[in-house]
């Protein structure tokens, strides 16, 4: 790829140019590079940014959808199949079960295994002893379940193994914070793209063969900046909570038309419950309320009671993009979770695709069929080797695995490679590792764009006591050697308690007390601005 | 474990260890009220010391931190601070240092402005009173003087490198050096509290201050993590001053 500077503007080109750092953004950069294509990934934020990092991390067996939407159900399974061959490290194949408590319509639970059926979804029919035998916290009033083949799939291992190969298979990159802003069209091709770095404010033009529009919620956004409004999209959000501890061996899902908190999803040493759904109408500013937790809660204790006393670590909140027939209700639930691929040929545009709506789970076959359209429009004719190609690990995308950085840290057995971020134990040779080559690693990498490549700042201290302890050693590192650091440390932690503060009750309350006081007492991150102001540090000159 | 019921007959029970509980213990001692305080240690580990009153009112730092305290009258009346007295909380904070600079633990008095004392990331909080320990590192930035800014081998949450590219925008004559503290030098982690212990003893400051005249140079004064003594910091400061010849904090 070449990149050189015209009057000032750093101007890049290739192949393709993908717009979104999703699963489906980077399985499509993946499925290309497989095809021997070069591609440029950009995403506004960073890798995950959207909605493959604010979601419940459940590899669907087909189940929920199985009532509702047989067609979707049936992606599930046969796309849940593929990913345990092609990506096993990343999927914790738990299984999962459906219950149905007192109070929930026996005839729904009733037809439950039939549409199971129909959609090809192993399905068995648990006593309600069984099924506590196998889950013991379930509620004593649950009177029907089933045994599904879900699993879990950890999106940050996907996200960070897609472009990770890519840019191995053909050169292919990744470049953080860069938001595409406007596209030159002339006879009906785009001829570049021009973007923004969000960091710095520089302009840089992208010129590429083809674009696709892989930008999830804000797909319709970037279609209308190419002129495009045939893809219309309604935003459904939704939130979650995070125990501080694993609840469950498997999946537990509500045997029920789909509600509020009805999916218990283990991730590792933590369990995810979730999820609302609520129609929104902007994108700006998404965050978890204190009404969706509690929501989440009251739903969710009716299957597993103990939820009641579990210490709940952090909120979070992602949109889903549902696509939008016309004709169909603005029910967020009701709404197909399948994807549809636009080749905006009716719009007279002969290199722009968009490809949005789909889940986690379908992420491959969303990037297979995007692949093949991109590649025949480029002539190229090598067929899709995602179903069949392993995802290959790295020493640089391991770090989001539970338990893999103590693993790797004993076998080191180096008594000088500290542990920085004890939760999950994650020493300075990790950080190292990723801030050298982990995908989207820059010259100066931000907490915050580590904590996406690590398990930094993910356990019960929330961050408290890691992010000064990294912050530390990238100083040690020279990776910081300015006030920048600090300030990147006082993101972090100002977007973590984000997801903090509507779970604040219990235990975490005084875990985020002592957070405070050391952030702000003792390191005065909550004055970094006032002193920045004031550049000789004594501010208020005898004022008012 | 063998927990057995311990009774003690006082006036008062004080419940907590924090600043408050301990603050309250000390005001009822000084009324001659037999007390007992309870709690374990908690938070105030990982405190700076430091007394604050206002450091900053409204996103603007405070130079005075009591016209800070009108203007929070009229901004928050609800607020704990716009119901005492000037006169109170000045008397309060006296008799408190007061009581700790008896102990062995010096206090700077509480005087009419706030001091900006640094903090571990070499940035600046405003604040009331200090330990007399970190007086020198106050004095110091004032005149810019050339610093010294030392860390540990083995040492987390504290790098000199990170206090020197915080601070030196505004006291452009500070430096970094890493050492190996003595009999703690294989690089493996090295915790504060022990290092603050092995201080208390005079060998280990004799090692520690030939290290520190080693890499002194031309600097007037050295800083250093909180590790100077745990029972008698004031003594450990002022032996290994004598040691090396120049202003430690
Ligand atoms: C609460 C919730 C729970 C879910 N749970 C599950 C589940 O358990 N299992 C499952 O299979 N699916 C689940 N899903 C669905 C799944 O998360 C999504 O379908 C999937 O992550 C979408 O990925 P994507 O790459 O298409 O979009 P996103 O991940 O949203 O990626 C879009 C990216 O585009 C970027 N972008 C936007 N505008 C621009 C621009 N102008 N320039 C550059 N970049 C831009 C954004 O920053 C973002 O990173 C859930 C969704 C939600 C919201």
């Amino acid at each position: 790829m070449n990149t050189q500077e015209t009057n000032g503007v750093e101007t890049f080109e290739t192949d393709v140019l993908i717009i979104g750092g999703g699963v489906t953004g980077t399985g499509v950069m993946r499925d290309l590079a497989l095809r021997g294509i070069h591609c440029l990934l950009i995403d506004r934020r960073d890798l995950n940014a959207g909605a493959s990092g604010g979601n419940h991390g459940l590899l669907h067996s087909g189940g929920r959808y199985a009532s509702q939407d047989a067609e979707t159900a049936a992606e599930c399974r046969q796309e849940g199949d593929i990913l345990r061959r092609i990506a096993a490290e990343c999927i914790d194949d738990c299984g999962g079960l459906f219950v149905a408590v007192e109070g929930d319509d026996p005839e729904f639970a009733e037809a439950f295994s039939g549409h199971c059926k129909a959609a090809g979804i192993q399905c068995t029919s648990l006593s309600p002893m069984e099924a506590r035998e196998r889950e013991p916290m379930l509620s004593e009033r649950v009177f029907a379940a089933y045994a599904v083949t879900d699993a879990t799939i950890d999106p940050f291992r996907i996200t960070l193994g897609n472009v990770n190969h890519a840019q191995q298979l053909t050169r292919s990159l990744f470049l953080p914070h860069t938001e595409v802003e406007r596209f030159e069209i002339e006879n009906g091709v785009i001829s570049s793209a021009w973007c923004r770095d969000m960091r710095t404010g520089a302009r840089r033009r992208i010129l590429a063969r083809q674009v696709v529009n892989a930008a999830g919620a804000w797909a319709m956004q970037v279609a209308q900046l190419a002129g495009c409004s045939e893809v219309r999209l309604l935003y459904s959000k939704g939130t979650l909570i995070i125990s501080n501890t694993r609840i469950g061996q498997g999946v537990i899902n509500h045997l029920r038309r789909p509600g509020d908190g009805d999916i218990l999803v283990p991730g590792g040493t933590v369990s995810l419950l979730g999820t609302t759904s609520d129609n929104i109408e902007s994108l700006d500013d998404i965050r978890p309320t204190v009404a969706e937790v509690e929501r989440v809660l009251n739903e969710g204790r009716a299957m597993v009671p103990c939820l009641e006393k579990t210490r709940f670590i952090r909120a979070f909140s992602g949109v889903r993009p549902l696509l939008l027939a016309s004709g169909s209700g603005a029910d967020g639930r009701a709404v197909s979770r399948g994807f549809t691929l636009f080749d905006h040929q009716d719009q007279g545009l002969e290199n722009f695709a968009t490809v949005t709506g789909g889940k986690l789970t379908t992420f491959r076959l969303m990037a297979e069929k995007t692949g093949d359209l991109v590649a025949r429009r480029l002539g190229n004719t090598q067929p899709c080797r995602t179903a069949t190609e392993s995802l290959p690990s790295g020493d640089a995308i391991r770090w989001t695995e539970p338990g893999f950085a103590p693993r790797d840290w004993y076998k080191r057995n180096d008594p000088q490679d500290m542990i920085l971020c004890e939760c999950e134990m994650v020493p300075q040779s990790a950080i190292d590792s990723i801030v050298e080559s982990a995908p989207g690693a820059e010259q100066q990498m931000t907490l915050q764009a580590i904590g996406v490549r690590s398990r930094v700042g993910k356990g019960s201290c929330q961050g408290s006591f890691c992010s000064i302890r990294v912050t530390s050693h990238l100083y040690d590192r020279g990776v910081y050697d300015s006030s920048q650091g600090l300030l990147h440390m006082r993101d972090f932690l100002s977007a973590r308690f984000k997801g903090v503060q509507p779970v604040l009750w219990g235990e975490q309350m005084p875990q985020m007390e002592l957070s405070e006081a050391l952030h702000c007492s003792l390191m005065g991150l909550d004055q970094l601005e006032s002193q920045s102001d004031a550049p000789d540090g004594i501010g208020d000159p005898e004022s008012t | 474990m063998n927990r057995q019921t311990r009774r003690y007959k006082v006036q008062l029970a004080v419940i907590g260890s924090g600043l408050a509980g301990f603050a309250a213990s000390v005001f009822a001692l000084e009324r001659g009220i037999h007390c007992a305080q309870v709690g374990n240690t908690g938070a105030i580990a990982y405190t700076t010391g430091y007394f604050d009153l206002l450091g900053s009112h409204q996103h603007r730092l405070l130079n005075d931190p009591w016209a800070g305290l009108d203007r929070l009258l009229s901004s928050e009346p609800d607020h704990p601070l716009s119901r005492i007295a000037k006169a109170e909380i000045r008397t309060a904070f006296d008799r408190f240092t007061q009581t700790l600079t008896e102990m062995g633990i010096s206090y700077t008095r509480a005087g009419d402005r706030n001091l900006f004392a640094l903090t571990p990331a070499g940035t600046l909080k405003p604040t009331l009173s200090v330990p007399m320990t970190m007086q020198s590192g106050i004095a110091a930035r004032e005149r810019g003087a050339k610093v010294l800014i030392a860390d540990f081998w083995g040492l987390q949450g504290f790098s000199a490198n990170e206090f020197v590219a915080n601070g030196k925008a505004s006291w452009p004559q500070l430096s970094a050096t890493r050492l190996a503290f003595p009999d703690m030098e294989s690089g493996a982690q090295v915790f504060p509290e022990v290092m603050a212990r092995a201080l208390e003893v005079p060998v280990n400051r004799e090692r520690l201050a030939e290290r520190l005249s080693a890499v002194l140079g031309d600097a007037e004064s050295i800083g250093m993590p909180a590790i100077m003594g745990i029972h008698k910091p004031d003594h450990v400061h002022a032996e290994l001053e004598r040691l090396v010849g120049v202003p430690l904090f």
